[in-house]
């Protein structure tokens, strides 16, 4: 029941909350994400971040398979 | 093997559809999508612009807080409750019993929000009497993006307890919204160990706005279609990560 009235409280609350900053940002003419170069960038920093996890990752397990056998 | 994947994510799907929340979180979307889409106070313009915009942002909501919600629970209770130890006396790797629940949480949300995008299509087809490819473009990555924050949850829920789980699931989602218009901007204005603590943790927070084409919904703009590429690669690399390092934490840990 209590988390019932939170979430309508939550629901009722954020859409507001984010069609204000929707307005904010329209007011202040920033560039849609899609148009944002930085907005690339940080996808493409993050995805080799990711891709260099994965390459650790992979050669720690290869590793570890080949001393274990 | 598969199996087994598709029982326990069937098992996991049948819980998830049952739980209460979803039910709330569905009924009330669909509630708020009807008003928005009958009650009319605008012009014709106007009111399709309050359709989309409360559409995408209630199927946004809705799948987000539902996802976290069951997400954050789900293993500790299996632990608590001792569900798990049947399951991982069999030969069942428990990778593959944590991505089973990962995905059973996942179609039941689905199944949810696929019931208020019908809904929101439905309304705009009264209203403008087509439906432009950019609205199933924008949902197929408000799907996305949830999937991703289900992830999320799931990373963190094995790590923590339910209650801290659904809040930093929640805080960090609401941190990666903010990411390019707030954290960047406060990495700029500060220095010395500020500045790489916020620059550190911005560069592994994900970017949640990177999946929202509601503003390109609502006012008929145009997304390239390398960007919408880059994005979903995007996507569904950090939601890999984030499942490989929850099999990796699950795997490692006591039960």
């Amino acid at each position: 029941m209590r988390l019932t009235v939170v979430l309508i409280a939550l629901m009722t609350l954020l859409p507001a909350a984010l069609t204000n900053g929707h307005d904010d940002h329209a007011h202040h003419h920033d560039p849609h994400h899609w148009e944002n170069a930085e907005m690339r960038h940080d996808l493409l920093t993050q995805l080799g971040g990711m891709a260099v996890l994965g390459a650790v990752a992979g050669s720690y397990l290869l590793v570890r398979r080949r001393t274990s056998t | 093997m598969r199996r087994s994947l598709f029982a326990l994510m069937k098992l996991s799907f049948l819980e998830a559809v049952r739980r209460q929340i979803l039910h709330v979180m569905v009924l009330l979307s669909l509630v708020v999508m009807a008003i928005a889409g009958t009650v009319s106070f605008f012009d014709l313009g106007v009111q399709v612009k309050i359709v989309k915009d409360t559409g995408m942002v209630m199927i946004l909501l809705a799948g987000s807080l539902s996802i976290v919600f069951l997400l954050s629970g789900a293993l500790f209770h299996d632990v608590e409750q001792r569900i798990v130890y049947p399951v991982l006396a069999r030969p069942i790797p428990r990778g593959l019993y944590l991505v089973a629940r990962y995905f059973g949480a996942l179609a039941a949300v689905y199944a949810g929000m696929t019931l208020m995008a019908i809904t929101l299509v439905v309304l705009l087809w009264t209203h403008l009497h087509y439906i432009s490819g950019l609205a199933v473009v924008a949902i197929a990555f408000t799907y996305l993006e949830v999937a991703l924050v289900g992830a999320l949850a799931m990373l963190l829920s094995t790590f923590f307890t339910p209650a801290m789980t659904a809040t930093l699931a929640l805080f960090l989602y609401l941190l990666g919204s903010l990411k390019m218009g707030y954290l960047h901007h406060l990495a700029e204005r500060n220095t010395g160990f500020a500045k790489w603590a916020i620059t550190a943790v911005s560069a592994a927070l994900p970017n949640m706005e990177a999946f929202r084409f509601k503003d390109a919904l609502v006012h008929d703009l145009s997304v390239p279609a390398g960007y919408l590429v880059l994005v979903a690669i995007y996507g569904i690399c950090y939601l890999a990560t984030c499942i490989a390092l929850s099999v990796w934490n699950f795997g490692r840990r006591e039960v």
